[in-house]
């Protein structure tokens, strides 16, 4: 992968500096009365010189064209992404649909696309796992799930 | 004559129906993990913890407790049987486990490895009971500043000893502290870096951040790789060793304990790193060093003693002190603190049913686990062809039901997708997630001591270096620090030379 340092350096460099900023306007207060931004300015300060010299590693290697022998396991792959999306399109759908259908869908696709199994066994998963939900947390643990537009 | 009252007392906590219930579900669960190859006790635990919220807080720590010793003795099975570490913790075990397998002897290596864990959990047990309980009164006189430098300590030490490079190590402390700084600041009650955001308001928190950059990161990761094993398919018999082989295995088994004992105290240690070590120190003062991994019963007994008690000793730090010396423990931490117990120096005063249930739990825990693993190994084994197509999608939805019944929020599922995503990117860039997950843990008790001890002071860091506890710690750490330092520069310079011979 292209970058090994200087994306983790240059994303890390970003977030100290926004930290170190809200923590100066939290209020540093003084040595004997810290204030709430006091330690973590501190360690915020800290990350971003540690981030600095992470990227300035990357520039210097560069320079020197020194190119560092990365594995191709080391490329982000389409798979793993599918699975946030998902994750993240569950969340999103949850208060809308409810937890059985919601549920349901994301067993289809994990099970069905991602894992590419048969799918009479993916609709089996799917209903396990919707069962599975339904009698341990809803029914014996009564978490407040939510129930969507057909309540179930 | 009082501990022996407590020890009673605590066996009577752990053979409570519901308790012992929970035992046998987390060795169970341990067990199971620890023979599937790419799921540890980390992510487990981690999917856990929100089941465990439904319980008592006793049950819960002996079942989160109880997946992750049961995991040591998992581990062993395919290590022994496929050449493959189901555990991180058995790596070593594969070495001379398999060669032994291959000689027909897999019933000895998984025999000797069980009884040699179950002896070693057993000591470690004791060790615990008769040092937490000194040790958590010595801790009482603790003021801020001696818990600043022990943290300092134990975070110089869990950078020194994590995997990988020393300084991403750092740089994820780093990162870990400033999470744990989220939410309302300690002294004077104001938001910090909550965005406006009321979720953010009592800091982000433990589950989502466990679950996404271990369970779920884990997973993600797994689904890039295909898991191929080869299988010891033939009948396993002779699991009971000889009078003579006990002979062999009794000193490996007696070392590996005391040294898995002594590092799963130290913060950073635990049962991986015990394990390398005890191999090490066992091949190093046998008299054939050459015959390690080709099948040696000592280089199976030692590792698998070693990694079992340092399973069980890595609880003295958390519930003397309140200072969890390795990630397992920070979710333990986790699941006393998703119950409002604060784990320190007053935890075994003020909950005994704790400190000793969960002790004692432990011996029943052993127990369970000499009786699940000799004869049910076969079960164990044909767990292993479960394919993983089924078992993600299955886990992530654990996950994710998991993660929202600790507070019915759907906020926590995205701050767990959030994480995963976080803990994903940095395996793909060589960052290691448990100083991270370690840091952020003890993020509020570093910022409150550091504060308190300069309000105490009047702004002099010289508290530090007055107090001898605190001074024992720095110095400690400065020791470790340079020592670090010192051996990189000089590898690096031993690298220079051979490559300046070389041309």
């Amino acid at each position: 992968m292209r970058n090994y340092d200087f994306l983790p350096g240059l994303f890390l460099g970003i977030v100290s500096t926004g930290t170190c900023v809200m923590a100066y306007k939290l209020g540093l207060g003084s040595a004997s009365n810290p204030g709430p931004g006091y330690f973590s300015f501190g360690i915020a300060f800290l990350l971003g010189f540690m981030s600095f010299l992470l990227c300035f590693k990357e520039v210097l290697r560069k320079a020197r064209n020194k190119e560092k022998n990365i594995s191709s396991q080391k490329v982000i792959q389409g798979r793993p992404m599918a699975v946030l999306g998902a994750l993240l399109l569950f969340a999103i759908c949850l208060e809308f649909l409810g937890l059985c259908i919601c549920t349901f869908l994301l067993m289809m696709f994990l099970v069905g696309v991602v894992g590419r199994q048969k799918w009479r066994l993916t609709i089996l998963v799917g209903f396990f796992a919707v069962a599975f939900a339904y009698v341990i947390f809803i029914v014996l643990l009564g978490v407040p799930f939510p129930r969507g537009i057909l309540g179930i | 004559m009082e501990v022996v009252g407590y020890v009673f007392y605590g066996l009577q906590v752990a053979l409570q129906p519901e308790n012992l219930l929970y035992c046998f579900v987390g060795v169970s669960l341990g067990t199971l993990v620890g023979v599937l190859p790419g799921i540890g006790p980390i992510a487990t635990m981690s999917l856990m913890l929100p089941i465990s919220f439904h319980t008592s807080p006793v049950s819960a720590l002996i079942m989160l407790a109880g997946i992750y010793y049961g995991a040591q003795y998992g581990g062993t099975i395919t290590s022994v049987l496929a050449n493959i570490p189901g555990e991180a913790s058995t790596v070593m075990t594969c070495l001379d486990g398999y060669q032994m397998a291959r000689k027909g002897k897999a019933g000895l290596a998984l025999g000797v490895s069980a009884i040699g864990s179950f002896i070693a959990g057993s000591l470690s047990i004791l060790g615990l009971i008769f040092l937490a309980q000194p040790l958590a009164k010595r801790a009482l006189s603790f003021g801020p500043p001696e818990y600043f430098s022990l943290i300092c300590m134990a975070l110089v030490i869990l950078i020194s000893l994590a995997q990988g490079s020393l300084y991403r190590s750092a740089i994820m402390a780093l990162l870990g502290l400033l999470i744990g700084l989220v939410g309302l600041d300690p002294i004077m009650a104001r938001p910090r870096f909550t965005f406006g955001l009321v979720d953010l308001m009592d800091g982000v928190a433990i589950v989502p951040l466990i679950m996404g950059i271990f369970g779920i990161a884990e997973i993600l990761i797994n689904l890039e790789r295909t898991l191929k094993q080869d299988i010891y398919d033939a009948e396993i018999a002779g699991v009971y060793a000889s009078l003579r082989e006990w002979t062999v295995a009794k000193w490996a088994i007696l070392r590996g304990t005391v040294i898995g004992f002594l590092l799963g105290i130290l913060p950073g240690g635990g049962a991986v790193i015990s394990s390398f070590i005890a191999y090490g120190v066992e091949k190093r003062l046998s008299k054939y060093p050459e015959k390690y991994g080709t099948g040696v019963i000592e280089g199976v007994a030692a590792p698998e003693a070693a990694n079992n008690a340092a399973a069980q000793s890595c609880l003295i730090p958390l519930l003397s002190l309140g200072l969890p010396p390795n990630v397992v423990m920070a979710i333990l931490y986790g699941g006393l603190m998703i119950h409002g117990i604060q784990p320190g120096p007053l935890l075994i005063q003020d909950h005994p049913d704790i400190f000793w249930g969960l002790a004692m739990s432990m011996y029943v825990g052993n127990v369970v686990l000499l009786v699940l693993n000799l004869p049910l190994v076969g079960l164990w084994v044909k767990l292993l062809k479960v394919p993983y197509p089924i078992l993600f999608p299955l886990m992530l939805f654990f996950c994710i039901i998991g993660v929202y019944s600790v507070n019915n929020s759907v906020f926590d599922i995205y701050l767990m997708i959030l994480f995963g995503l976080i803990g994903y990117l940095m395996k793909k860039f060589d960052f290691e997630p448990a100083p991270l997950a370690m840091a952020y843990v003890l993020s509020p008790i570093f910022e409150s001591s550091f504060r308190q001890s300069l309000n105490i002071s009047g702004g002099s860091i010289s508290i530090f270096f007055s107090r001898p506890i605190s001074l024992a710690c720095i110095i400690m750490a400065l020791a470790i620090m340079s020592f670090q330092i010192g051996s990189f520069y000089l590898s690096r310079h031993k690298a220079w030379v051979y490559k300046q011979k070389q041309t």
